[in-house]
């Protein structure tokens, strides 16, 4: 089957007939699909990923020309990959710069000649299979390849196409999966992907936090906006401008906030507290929740309409258990991470050792099974391999993990979370005061509570 | 609307209503290129882009053409 695909868009269904064979008949080899309405484009666009649209402007009688503006507008958006030509009978400069500063790379007056158009389509599906490897190479190349897109099985390439798809748009995108599933790695996968890498990638976790607290979190204050607001300060949403704002535990944002934050999202604008400016908001929102989203939103934790505006894209990151043949890839990641980090001496694993991991559910997924290898790690430095004669992994003749054994790094990280927990709780989820007790910077506790 | 201007877009209209079956046509043709006489093929499409040629000038020289509008 050719990889290569075009779309056609026609009110005319004799115009698409006529063109998909004089496009055969000038050699184009790519599959064609032809659509006559917005919607039947939209859903070829997603199911068939193609390279290059060719788009007449007057798909709608009632609305005219914006209908084609419109398309090309949603198709730009759900993929910036691909290539869109019009072709229209209602050929004027004025439309053509509009077609152009919207985002097509070339404007066709009917009648067109085939061998013309057919040309531009061959240069088209070239440019888009350049942008799309460039995008895979940023994936393979970047140093953030991280533990939830590494592995071979059919679960972790469709994870992969998500990624790639979301960094690709600037579409809001939910992030699900259970804890320890790696859904913060993938929020900054996308981030580092996207046209906005370079900016700042800004993580929040709502728990803890009243709704007043949490809109002062991302939206600011200003110096007596309420009792204790002793001097202006900065929101979240205004240190991610121009990059991402990643909102974790999104079923954990108090109802408020949630009205609040649509509001916000579709003004495009905000306020902090107790201002009267409004500031643009200039940012790409990423969300998780290691809940299920449509449970979250039947039982009220999560507004449908907040919903709704959050998912445009939705990242599915799944269990372990549901991807088994990723743990061998896995282990011998984190192994070979470790031993580039602390200098270990152990080379590999053992094929009777990986049975084992594999053998096991790993309810506490990726996150589990790199402590288990960094706690094997640490037990075999002075032999070759991490194997099941020695006794250095820690999975039980029942097939658990002997949770009560932790490496020294994981027992430090649970210790300085449930101290730095402990104080939020005691301060009503004021980073501020919670980070002035331990003696710390706030910028320092969120990187700790970020590395949850 | 002044009778000229309403002509004037009668004609725009038409000239958008008119290209794409001439696009069908010279589809078609493409299509048919040397199944047919070469010379019978580019009398045809020489034809269709009589036509085309035709559309693109301005309204208002098409309706000089058929005296609808003074000099």
């Amino acid at each position: 089957m050719s990889s290569e695909n075009i779309l056609l868009v026609d009110d005319d269904s004799e115009m698409l007939i006529s063109l998909a064979r004089a496009l055969k008949a000038s050699g184009i080899e790519a599959a064609i699909h032809a659509a006559s309405r917005h919607d039947k484009a939209i859903e070829i666009l997603l199911d068939k990923i193609p390279q290059v649209a060719v788009v007449d402007l007057c798909l709608d009688e009632k609305i005219g020309v914006e209908s084609g503006f419109n398309l090309i507008t949603e198709i730009l958006s759900q993929d910036s990959t691909c290539r869109i030509i019009v072709l229209t009978g209602h050929g004027s400069l004025e439309y053509g710069v509009r077609a152009i500063n919207t985002g097509a790379a070339n404007f066709l007056e009917k009648p067109a000649d085939p061998l013309h158009l057919a040309a531009l389509i061959t240069d088209g599906i070239s440019q888009s299979d350049l942008r799309r490897a460039y995008s895979k190479l940023a994936i393979q190349k970047t140093n953030f390849i991280q533990s939830p897109v590494i592995g071979r099985s059919e679960a972790t390439k469709t994870l992969l196409r998500d990624v790639e798809y979301a960094a690709r748009n600037n579409l809001p995108v939910l992030i699900s999966g259970e804890t320890g599933t790696g859904k913060g790695l993938i929020a900054k996968t996308i981030h580092l992907l996207s046209d906005k890498g370079k900016k700042n990638f800004v993580k929040y976790q709502a728990n803890f936090g009243t709704a007043d607290l949490v809109n002062s979190d991302l939206f600011g204050h200003q110096k007596g906006a309420f009792t204790g607001a002793n001097e202006d300060r900065r929101g979240l949403l205004s240190e991610a401008d121009g990059g991402t704002f990643f909102l974790d535990e999104i079923d954990e944002l108090p109802l408020e906030t949630q009205v609040t934050l649509l509001g916000v999202l579709q003004d495009k604008k905000f306020r902090a507290l107790g201002s009267n400016k409004e500031l643009p908001l200039n940012v790409r929102l990423l969300t998780a929740t290691n809940q299920d989203p449509d449970k979250s939103v039947s039982e009220g934790k999560i507004r449908k309409d907040f919903f709704h505006r959050i998912a445009h894209i939705k990242i599915h990151v799944p269990a372990l258990r549901e991807r088994k043949d990723d743990i061998a890839p896995l282990a011998n990641f984190f192994l070979s991470k470790l031993r580039d980090a602390e200098n270990l001496s152990v080379l590999g694993i053992t094929e009777d050792a990986l049975a084992k991991l594999e053998g096991y559910d790993w309810p506490g997924n990726v996150r589990e099974l790199e402590a288990a290898v960094e706690s094997a790690a640490h037990k075999a430095q002075f032999e070759n391999r991490i194997s099941v004669e020695a006794e250095n992994i820690n999975i039980g003749s029942s097939g658990s993990v002997n949770s009560g054994v932790l490496s020294f790094h994981e027992e430090v990280r649970k210790f300085k979370l449930k101290l730095i927990n402990e104080k939020l709780a005691k301060n009503g989820g004021n980073q501020l005061k919670a980070a002035k007790e331990l003696g710390l910077d706030r910028s320092t506790l969120r990187r700790l509570l970020s590395e949850e | 609307m002044d009778p000229d201007k309403k002509l004037t877009e009668l004609m725009k209209v038409l000239s958008h209503k008119i290209r794409t079956p001439l696009s069908i046509i010279q589809n078609e043709l493409s299509c048919i290129k040397g199944k047919i006489e070469e010379e019978e093929y580019q009398r045809i499409l020489g034809a269709t882009r009589s036509i085309n040629e035709i559309l693109k000038e301005k309204p208002e020289v098409l309706l000089n053409l058929i005296g609808g509008k003074d000099e």
